[in-house]
């Protein structure tokens, strides 16, 4: 975007003033702080992009929004950006667009913070729909490109007289809290399922499992090819493992930056997919909870995956799934007085079995080199 | 085989009372959510450990305060809470350990009261494997405790 006039949002203004698609100067001002709200988020983007850089010349110049049309139907502005504005922004600026349109919903959802909308501290943004009189609303409709959804925030003055002002309340009480949660960068992993990816702005959006979706970008052309192709072994959208920085907001990840390297886990859709998808996701320490514990790794799920959709096919019972400290996975079977464990290790060549009764003094132990050998034992195991 | 046992350390005592039941948190990773039981690595030993997994005594502190304890102090919170009695762990050719006059090291996190440990550190490898089964079997057996859950605030979450 722009390739020569695309639409970058839709405001509409409804009530009285606004009918038959007249437009008072005085509504000038709300659209005026639709621009100045989104180049903020512009701007903010590219300075955490480009920590201790100053932003680009012309950057700013970059977002000059124009008013194409004032359709009827109420008041309907359509915006572009010029026509010569620089490409280099548009995914910035299409961001940015998208950020003030969730930041405005969070703040008209009572169960969200106001942390939330970081934006909120800009008089810009406090002040938006203020030039509303009873009974009108503004509605703001843009389309987010990465997954084509449209969306739409609409704000009542009714809503900006009593929901945005309590905000603007708590806003003060919570800033202090804000602060604190402060934009921070660490190296690790994750994982989740990749649901879209632009080659052209390396670019990505990845729906993870604890923490929803989140948009990421790598430098590095060469994962385009890497990406491209997990994209194209899956039926649907993949599991990945990306190593990358992590930008958390407070303890929220937030965007994903400098990925390093991308590893893929064929996922079925199975009823245990969920537990390989939880067992991917598990950083170094285990995040705490194993200290030296190292993460999964892809080829032990692999093997996992095939030992367990082995036994279901056989219509035996399907094993209970552990991780292991050293990285690979533990399958285990327990029935009445008796555990069976069979050890997948990291590189998944090496596996290791194990099975004790009740009574028994001394249990029995083997190992295989090879999965054929894993899936005659898991076959005996699981009868 | 008997195993031969290191010297139990200053401070540190051998737990006789074969009766005595022993409490184990049970974490994320621990734990089968499906089936709603712990696995092997539940009863240990693990890399932190030093073969030495930690547990609770139940002279000294109760199931639900030992849970609190591990949910206002550790670094993952507590599914549940398993036991073990110092019978099982002797059965399964293990013996348990109070620790919990010992000073912590350097670096080691705070200790919750009554701490105790199963001693691990002599067995061969496979030895391991099928105490850790053994006692597996003795805590499935035994059931989860009844404790309720009053939320995580470890203090030493990543």
């Amino acid at each position: 975007m722009p390739d020569g006039g695309a639409e970058f949002a839709r405001i509409r203004l409804s009530g009285d003033r606004f009918t038959g698609g007249r437009l008072p100067v005085d509504a000038l001002d709300e659209i005026q702080r639709y621009q100045a709200l989104v180049l903020a988020a512009a701007r903010q983007a590219w300075s955490e992009e480009h920590p201790d850089e100053e932003l680009p010349e012309g950057f700013d110049d970059s977002l000059k929004l124009v008013i194409t049309k004032v359709e009827n139907g109420s008041a309907q502005v359509l915006l572009e950006r010029e026509l010569d504005a620089p490409a280099e922004y548009d995914q910035t600026f299409d961001d940015a667009g998208a950020e003030v349109l969730r930041e405005l919903e969070a703040l008209l959802d009572a169960n969200r913070p106001v942390s939330d909308a970081p934006l909120f501290q800009l008089k810009d943004f406090q002040a938006f729909g203020s030039s509303l009189d009873q009974g009108e609303m503004i509605q703001i409709t843009s389309v987010d490109r990465s997954t084509q959804r449209r969306v739409e925030v609409s704000l009542s003055a009714e809503a900006v007289s009593e929901d945005i002002q309590e905000r603007v309340r708590e806003f003060a009480s919570d800033r202090r809290r804000e602060r604190r949660n402060a934009l921070h960068l660490d190296q690790r992993a994750i994982a989740g399922r990749l649901i879209a990816l632009d080659a052209d702005r390396r670019s990505f959006r990845l729906q993870s499992l604890h923490f929803g979706d989140i948009d990421g970008r790598y430098d590095d052309v060469d994962l385009t090819a890497a990406l491209k192709n997990v994209l194209d072994t899956s039926a649907k959208a993949p599991v990945v493992r990306l190593s990358a920085d992590l930008q958390f907001r407070g303890t929220t990840p937030w965007r994903i930056k400098n990925v390093t390297d991308v590893e893929f886990l064929e996922i079925d859709g199975q009823p245990w997919s969920r537990k390989l998808i939880e067992l991917a996701s598990l950083g170094p320490d285990w995040d705490g909870e194993m200290p030296g514990a190292e993460m999964i790794s892809f080829a032990a799920l692999d093997a996992a995956r095939d030992i367990v959709m082995h036994v279901v096919n056989a219509g035996r019972t399907r094993p209970a799934i552990f991780p292991t400290e050293e990285g690979g996975i533990s399958l285990e079977w327990v029935s009445a007085g008796s555990i069976a464990s069979l050890e997948i290790n990291p590189d998944a060549d090496h596996f290791e079995f194990h099975r004790l009764r009740q009574g028994d003094e001394v249990g029995s132990h083997a190992e295989s080199s090879d999965i054929p050998g894993a899936f005659a034992f898991a076959e005996e195991v699981s009868q | 085989m008997t195993p031969t046992w290191p010297t139990v350390e200053t401070n540190e005592a051998q737990i006789t009372n074969a009766g005595e039941v022993l409490w184990r948190q049970i974490t994320k990773s621990l734990y089968d959510e499906d089936n709603r039981r712990p696995g092997l690595l539940a009863c240990g030993p693990q890399a932190a450990d030093a073969r030495k997994p930690s547990f609770t005594r139940s002279s000294v502190i109760s199931a639900q305060d030992s849970r609190d304890w591990h949910q206002n102090h550790s670094a993952s919170a507590s599914l549940g809470t398993w036991s073990l009695s110092v019978g099982d762990v002797e059965d399964a050719g293990l013996r348990a350990v109070d620790d919990s006059k010992r000073p912590p090291e350097p670096g080691e996190p705070g200790k919750p009261p009554g701490h105790a440990y199963v001693d691990y550190r002599p067995l061969t490898k496979a030895e391991m494997k099928d105490a850790r089964a053994k006692l597996l079997l003795a805590m499935l057996g035994r059931g989860e405790e009844s404790t309720t859950d009053i939320g995580f605030h470890g203090d030493r979450a990543a």
